[in-house]
């Protein structure tokens, strides 16, 4: 960039290179000013933050520490004060925690994938029942269709459904591997059957996806 | 079709667009970090990346959308779908220089220019300061915007011929305060 900046200077510089070198100055510069710009407007209108954690100041820190204190003993307390739903209620508090958003699909024209965006928008609108009966009108369904139809089936509380398309999703491709054995699992909880949950949190290694949240149940279900 | 495109309509894109072009980010910024929280989650969960990783990669991706958008590159269509795909290559990618970055010298190299790098930066960023709002409006929106004298020219209703005079001036003032401050720091 020295170097660029420095052929400013030169008497003897070609248009098109001046051109060149102003051009990518000024968009390094305008793109760090964007950056730093949304990133207080994120923070202030939207509270995301790039750092989730770290205090500047010691006076929040407290009050922070003083905060995370008193939930940890409502935590404690609610533990000593447990009943036999809990594996449940937790399978439950584990499924509503993340937003699950499909990516979106290409436009298209066919009927196939008129049913394929239907489907996706009912998903992302949240209205799963609907999103179950476009899915179902595929007759070529992809591994990604499959999946989603999965959890759909599963997020409109379709156990049993979902933990048979789960199962079908298995012999298709192996995309969604670790996925659908964290989905199929909640679904077996979710449709009371913790000792099928049991099998599969138990396949969830260390290097997987959800295995923090996994031991977690396998705890719950093994205490129940 | 809205919902595939953040909810903006044909006409709204063309607004978006052109409002771009002229540096001018508010539209945009309606429209899109609205999407930063969701298109956050998703990378999160999809490729189980850190809230930084995630973080990064929206907002490289949202620089990269303005910089598509001015450069005529992206349609309307199924912008929703792209930009989501765009955030999940964006995010291969950082972690990919992050391993190269990590693997040795590179990371030395880069460093050492960004050091050099802010002294030539802050003499141009305090030439850039001396020059009047029309210069700065003008090479703004031809360098960055993307913006074609002739474009401006009309829109500012005057010949394109007085319009790229007017840029040789301006270029001619950045560049000789550039090179005075050069001159007075060695």
């Amino acid at each position: 960039m020295k170097e660029k900046l420095n052929r400013l200077s030169d008497p003897n510089i070609s248009k098109q290179e001046e051109d060149q070198i102003l051009e990518e100055v000024l968009k390094k510069q305008f793109d760090g000013e964007l950056k730093t710009k949304w990133k207080e407007k994120l923070e202030n209108e939207f509270g995301i933050k790039r750092s989730t954690n770290g205090f500047k100041n010691k006076k929040y820190l407290k009050i922070f520490i003083a905060a995370a204190a008193s939930i940890a003993l409502f935590i404690t307390l609610q533990l000593f004060n447990t009943t036999s739903s809990d594996p449940y209620v937790l399978a439950q508090q584990l499924l509503n925690e993340q937003e699950i958003i499909h990516p979106g699909a290409t436009k298209g024209i066919s009927d196939e994938n008129q049913n394929r965006i239907l489907a996706i928008h009912m998903f992302n609108s949240k209205d799963y029942i609907k999103s179950t009966i476009y899915f179902n009108n595929l007759t070529n369904p992809t591994e990604e269709d499959s999946y989603y139809h999965g959890l759909a089936l599963l997020l409109s509380n379709q156990y049993t459904k979902a933990i048979l398309k789960f199962e079908e999703n298995r012999t298709t491709g192996d995309k969604y591997l670790q996925e659908l054995t964290w989905y199929q699992a909640i679904a077996y909880l979710l449709n009371k059957q913790p000792g099928k949950s049991n099998t599969l949190l138990r396949q969830i290694t260390n290097t997987e996806w959800n295995y923090k949240k996994a031991q977690q149940l396998l705890k719950k279900i093994n205490t129940d | 079709m809205k919902n595939k495109n953040f909810g903006l309509s044909e006409a709204s894109f063309e607004k978006l667009v052109a409002d771009l072009k002229r540096n001018d980010t508010y539209f945009f910024e309606q429209v899109f970090l609205k999407q930063f929280g969701e298109t956050l989650k998703y990378l999160r969960r999809e490729y189980r990346s850190s809230h930084e990783d995630a973080y990064d990669a929206t907002m490289d991706t949202l620089i990269e959308f303005r910089t598509r958008f001015i450069d005529g590159k992206l349609q309307y269509g199924n912008l929703r779908f792209l930009f989501t795909k765009m955030a999940s290559q964006m995010l291969l990618r950082n972690k990919q220089k992050g391993a190269t970055d990590l693997e040795g010298i590179i990371i030395l190299n880069e460093e050492d220019t960004e050091v050099t790098d802010t002294d030539e930066v802050d003499r141009l960023k305090k030439a850039w300061q001396t020059l009047g709002e029309s210069c700065k409006q003008l090479l703004t929106c031809h360098y960055y915007g993307k913006m074609k004298l002739a474009e401006i020219a009309k829109e500012q209703q005057k010949t394109p011929a007085t319009i790229r005079k007017q840029k040789e001036r301006c270029i001619k003032q950045l560049k000789d305060q550039f090179g005075l401050k050069t001159m007075v720091k060695l």
